[in-house]
């Protein structure tokens, strides 16, 4: 168990300490807040929590996929296979990937929630203390399932593919997964892959925090499901991807 | 042959093991036992297996056929119970951490670590323990990796060319660190391709070439089944054939090189004498004993030819 956590902690002082890579992920969704902010200020929000909660899902996304680089580059240049020589247990190594990406993912999210309570025009500012940290804490266990799916890509692609890939799916998370726009928006078989997506479930979970409703049960599902799929796919990655 | 140091139970078996990649059979029908207390060298030429092995050994890789043992279980139990250490050929280190975070991690692995001062003692990382991975030269990130293969105390350290990228002096001291470390009853096996180096640290030296065994036993008994080899040299003409070559008495191989026909003998004055019986024009002639590089490559390449 102390091994466990002396790896996690040796894995979050690395990636923290990096600061190109800290810069790029607090410090792009506040950039897309504030221009989004600036540019459509006059339009109604389309939904509870309007851009607040949109582009903190973004924040979600793009902290919670950094292990897919992190881990495809240990791939490539052979750390992985020397932990495999150690008795470092898989679930340990992945598990850890998962909790630094979280620890990522709450500030990230955080600062574009802080963002926009102090320059949005209407979201924001409509919440609340409480409903604030509701908000901010619920959209960050929401974000699991994506950091799990950051570590099954980085696991299943080596080096350069890793990174495109982690691109890939952020892209499609952004603009497919109820970020962009909402699956309400787009044709019926989109919508049904968008909800299906888990950030979309991010998005409801934030949009029913800032609108007081119940947390929908639907995405909770869709969230759990990914979380779990993704886990155990990502576990049963790492033993292959070191074993020849 | 095996050296039998009143018979312990070996601590690794490869019982006909096999691995194959793809249409290349990199292991091939491997027999080998390792003792606790050896240090046994790997000992052969690129692309003879040697990493395969050890892959095999830890259980980085899955035999085709046949059953790799460590300590008496399958690699991958070994491995998780900390029995083992190694130095994989050109493992990466991550960036953004310091020296003694990384032989921390793997001290917090271990169940009886070596203590930290001792280990970056053992590695001459003392002055850089708190120095970022990124900024290391070659030399300090390979000793940096011995560390990490030493940090867990491991009973069986498994090092694949370790020395690769080491000039001589730097070859020299990372030997006195393994002997440092290997002198408490612990059991080292590593690969390499340099006869010298396996002479020089190894108590038992194991050669293999297309995945198969060759030669087992101590320094002096491989080198003498090297040594005893001498070649003969001999014009290619057109009049001279191969096939008459290869069946002179004494000749072990023929290879043919920029005009010259090269024959390995265990007996230069009998396959002389039987060339100039069948060949009374040949011309060119050279006789040179084989040097010990040149034995050892005679002897891979000798079994290398046989299909």
């Amino acid at each position: 168990m102390t091994s466990s956590l002396t790896y996690l902690w040796l894995e979050a002082k690395r990636q923290w300490r990096n600061r190109q890579i800290l810069i790029f992920r607090l410090g792009f969704p506040i950039a897309v807040y504030l221009i989004l902010n600036a540019t459509d200020s006059d339009a109604p929000p389309s939904n509870p929590g309007g851009t607040m909660v949109a582009i903190a899902a973004l924040a979600a996304v793009n902290s919670g996929l950094a292990a897919g680089p992190s881990l495809g580059d240990e791939r490539a240049n052979g750390w992985l296979r020397q932990l495999r020589t150690t008795p470092l247990r898989p679930s340990a190594a992945v598990a850890a990937k998962i909790v630094v990406a979280m620890s990522f993912a709450l500030p990230s999210i955080a600062l574009v929630a802080a963002v926009a309570g102090l320059v949005g025009d209407n979201e924001g500012t409509a919440l609340g203390w409480a409903q604030w940290l509701r908000l901010v804490g619920l959209m960050w266990l929401a974000t699991t399932p994506i950091t799990a799916v950051g570590t099954l890509i980085g696991l299943t692609f080596g080096g350069e593919a890793a990174h495109g890939a982690t691109t890939l799916a952020f892209v499609v998370l952004w603009l497919l997964g109820g970020i962009f726009t909402s699956p309400d928006n787009l044709p019926d078989t989109l919508a049904a892959i968008s909800r299906a997506l888990p950030s979309y479930g991010v998005a409801q979970v934030g949009e029913s925090v800032a609108g007081g409703q119940a947390l929908p049960a639907a995405a909770l599902v869709v969230l759990a499901a990914w979380t779990v799929g993704a886990g155990a796919l990502a576990a049963l990655a790492w033993r292959r991807v070191v074993t020849r | 042959m095996r050296i039998d140091i009143d018979k312990p139970a070996p601590i690794a078996t490869f019982d006909g093991v096999t691995r194959r990649y793809g249409h290349v059979t990199a292991v091939d029908g491997l027999w080998l036992q390792i003792q606790r207390g050896q240090t046994v060298a790997l000992l052969g030429p690129n692309g003879a297996g040697k990493t395969t092995t050890v892959e095999l050994l830890l259980g980085l890789a899955s035999p085709d056929q046949g059953v790799v043992g460590l300590f008496g279980g399958p690699p991958a139990d070994a491995v998780a119970a900390g029995r083992v250490g190694a130095m994989l050929q050109d493992a990466g280190l991550p960036p953004w951490a310091r020296v003694a975070e990384l032989i921390g991690l793997v001290r917090s692995l271990y169940p009886q670590p070596l203590p930290l001062q001792d280990t970056l003692r053992l590695a001459d990382l003392e002055q850089i323990a708190g120095r970022p991975v990124e900024r290391l030269s070659g030399g300090q990130r390979q000793r940096v990796r011995l560390a990490l293969a030493l940090a867990g105390s491991p009973e069986l350290l498994v090092l694949d060319e370790p020395t690769a990228a080491l000039d001589v002096d730097a070859r020299r001291s990372f030997w006195e660190r393994v002997r440092a470390y290997v002198s408490a009853g612990r059991t080292v096996l590593f690969a390499t391709h340099r006869l010298e180096e396996a002479d020089a640290v190894a108590d038992r030296v194991v050669v293999i070439a297309d995945g198969r065994l060759l030669a087992d036993g101590t320094p002096e008994q491989v080198k003498a089944q090297a040594a005893g080899r001498s070649t003969v040299s001999v014009a290619a003409d057109g009049d001279l054939p191969r096939e008459l070559l290869e069946r002179l008495p004494a000749v072990e191989t023929v290879r043919q090189d920029r005009g010259r026909l090269t024959l390995s003998t265990s007996d230069p004055d009998a396959t002389i004498r039987a060339l100039l019986q069948h060949a009374p024009h040949a011309r060119g002639l050279e006789v040179t004993r084989a040097g010990m590089e040149e034995a050892f490559l005679q002897l891979t390449h000798q079994e290398g030819a046989t299909p």
